[in-house]
């Protein structure tokens, strides 16, 4: 088993200076070790810093302190939490993907240039990018009269999907998931999770949070259960946190 | 990755300057004037990298000084110190501010582009929009009658400005395709670095779009790095992934857009992203 991602003592904390800097723990001391090619799925109840963790993973947030370790084959590993802002750009466009609830399609960018951006910037012929964003388009569902439009006229399980799809097009070793099956009817929910189990049987390694108990169960290897939410900072607390493994057998309910 | 350029400690301040508007804790707060000595710090204390092919955003309220930044790079106005290193010139290891004028102007017409947000300042209103593009590549070295119209015509083309329009005068255009022939005056003498003065501000949301997708495809195309200078947040996140907040004059805070946007750290900052109309 190779290590892929460890994150050591992990916290992050939220500053607000608007509001009489008032100091919020989105988590604090989390730990784990995640292997290449397994699923780590996070729970936890709302408010408990999920999406926090992944967030601060792919540096869209700054962690506070603690460290995050991306190995790579040889197990060299680079520092997420401490490497500079092109470096990250780089871990972010080569090695990381991140997929989230909320789809923020370009302007003016039509379905089939947004998803075959990555590509182009890569260097591919333009041909090329579009006969295997064509594919992926078939094999997510998206019907050919979309591919020329925009996204943002989509309906919401389109969009999610189109999510997906732009992130898995350049496929990248590590793949972080933010609920991407939220608010989607069962069909599109389906189908993002057969999209999922395909990533795993090809070795991709992924971290996610899914909302259904079931789905994260369906997929998880191992559970990272955050079991103390963030509370606005009064008094230092240790959150209580562990990885249970087995998924399946020791699952925790937490309603 | 190397950085194409390096800006260090740069000020520029109008005054003698004294320790306490220099100092770390600088007493004013409501403007950029030093209540002890009198002067005005228009920026101090700025540094940043720019990597190749990326679009670096600047964003701060008007006064912050984002503008001086841009014209001291490109020797509009003499900055009072701090030293800048482009890697086109003797390898990056000499200060830009200690050339000589002829190499100056070889940075200014090759080197460098720029796209000023008033449009008087960046053409040259007696002449066409054609003769603009061309001049650069006149001062440039370039003689060829032939080879300097092909170029002039193929990169009006790819800003879309309309072939009947390449011979009138630039006041006679729209402010939309004012900014077009800017934007190929910049892009004619193969620059490695454009700086972008507010490019877009003062056109309506239509032309300011065009303008916005131009830049975007260009930067994607020619792998051109620019500094972009914007004090809107929504034309920031679509163009640049990395930026630097000023207030004052000074650099409050820097990083990738989406963290900066996401997780303001700052209390200026954090003040900035919660002012925008979403």
């Amino acid at each position: 088993m190779k290590k892929h991602l460890e994150v050591r003592n992990l916290t992050k904390i939220f500053d607000m200076h608007i509001l009489n800097n008032k100091k919020i723990i989105a988590f604090e001391n989390i730990n784990f070790t995640l292997n290449r090619g397994k699923f780590l799925g996070i729970s936890g109840k709302s408010g408990y810093g999920k999406s926090s963790l992944i967030r601060c993973i792919y540096r869209n947030y700054d962690s506070t302190s603690g460290d995050i370790l991306l190995f790579d084959n040889n197990g060299e590993s680079v520092n997420l939490a401490k490497i500079s802002d092109p470096e990250m750009l780089i871990i972010r466009e080569k090695r990381m993907g991140y997929v989230s609830q909320f789809f923020t399609p370009l302007p003016r960018v039509t379905t089939m240039n947004l998803v075959i951006e990555p590509l182009i910037d890569k260097g591919w012929l333009k041909d090329d990018a579009i006969q295997r964003a064509s594919e992926l388009f078939k094999l997510f569902d998206i019907p050919g009269n979309l591919w020329d439009a925009y996204p943002s006229t989509f309906s919401g399980g389109e969009k999610q999907r189109i999510n997906l799809m732009k992130t898995l097009i350049d496929c990248p070793e590590i793949l972080l998931l933010d609920e991407p099956t939220a608010s989607l009817d069962a069909r599109n929910r389906g189908i993002i999770l057969e999209i999922v189990k395909e990533l795993k049987k090809q070795n991709i390694t992924m971290l996610g949070i899914f909302h259904d108990q079931m789905e994260m169960e369906t997929l998880a290897d191992e559970i990272l259960a955050i079991k103390r939410p963030g509370e606005y900072h009064d008094e230092t607390h240790s959150a209580d946190i562990e990885v249970k493994q087995e998924a399946k057998k020791e699952f925790i309910f937490q309603l | 990755m190397n950085a194409i350029l390096k800006v260090q400690n740069l000020k520029k301040i109008y005054g003698r300057g004294c320790d306490d508007c220099l100092g770390t804790n600088p007493p004013y707060s409501k403007d950029n004037k030093c209540p002890t000595c009198g002067s005005i710090i228009a920026c101090t204390d700025v540094n940043f990298d720019v990597y190749p092919g990326e679009i670096l955003g600047i964003v701060g309220e008007s006064g912050s000084g984002k503008s001086t930044v841009l014209s001291c790079l490109y020797f509009n106005q003499q900055a009072t110190d701090g030293k800048i290193f482009y890697r086109g010139i003797e390898g990056g290891e000499k200060d830009l501010f200690n050339l000589n004028a002829q190499t100056r102007r070889q940075l200014q017409n090759i080197h460098f582009g720029i796209v000023y947000q008033n449009p008087h300042l960046g053409l040259n209103f007696n002449v066409s929009g054609e003769g603009n593009v061309a001049e650069r590549l006149l001062v440039a070295g370039k003689r060829n009658f032939n080879t300097i119209q092909n170029s002039v015509h193929s990169l009006l083309e790819r800003v879309a400005l309309s072939p009947s329009r390449y011979k009138d005068f630039p006041k006679y255009y729209s402010g939309g395709m004012q900014q077009r022939v800017q934007i190929a005056k910049a892009l004619i003498s193969n620059p490695e670095l454009i700086l972008l003065d507010e490019p877009t501000g003062g056109l309506d949301v239509s032309v300011q779009a065009k303008i916005l997708d131009l830049i975007r495809s260009i930067s994607r195309e020619l792998k051109v790095a620019m500094i972009m200078v914007s004090h809107d947040m929504q034309v920031i996140r679509l163009l640049c992934k990395r930026i630097i907040v000023m207030k004052h004059g000074r650099v409050v805070e820097s990083g990738l857009t989406d963290r900066v946007i996401d997780d303001p750290k700052e209390a200026y900052t954090q003040t900035l992203v919660h002012s925008t109309i979403q």
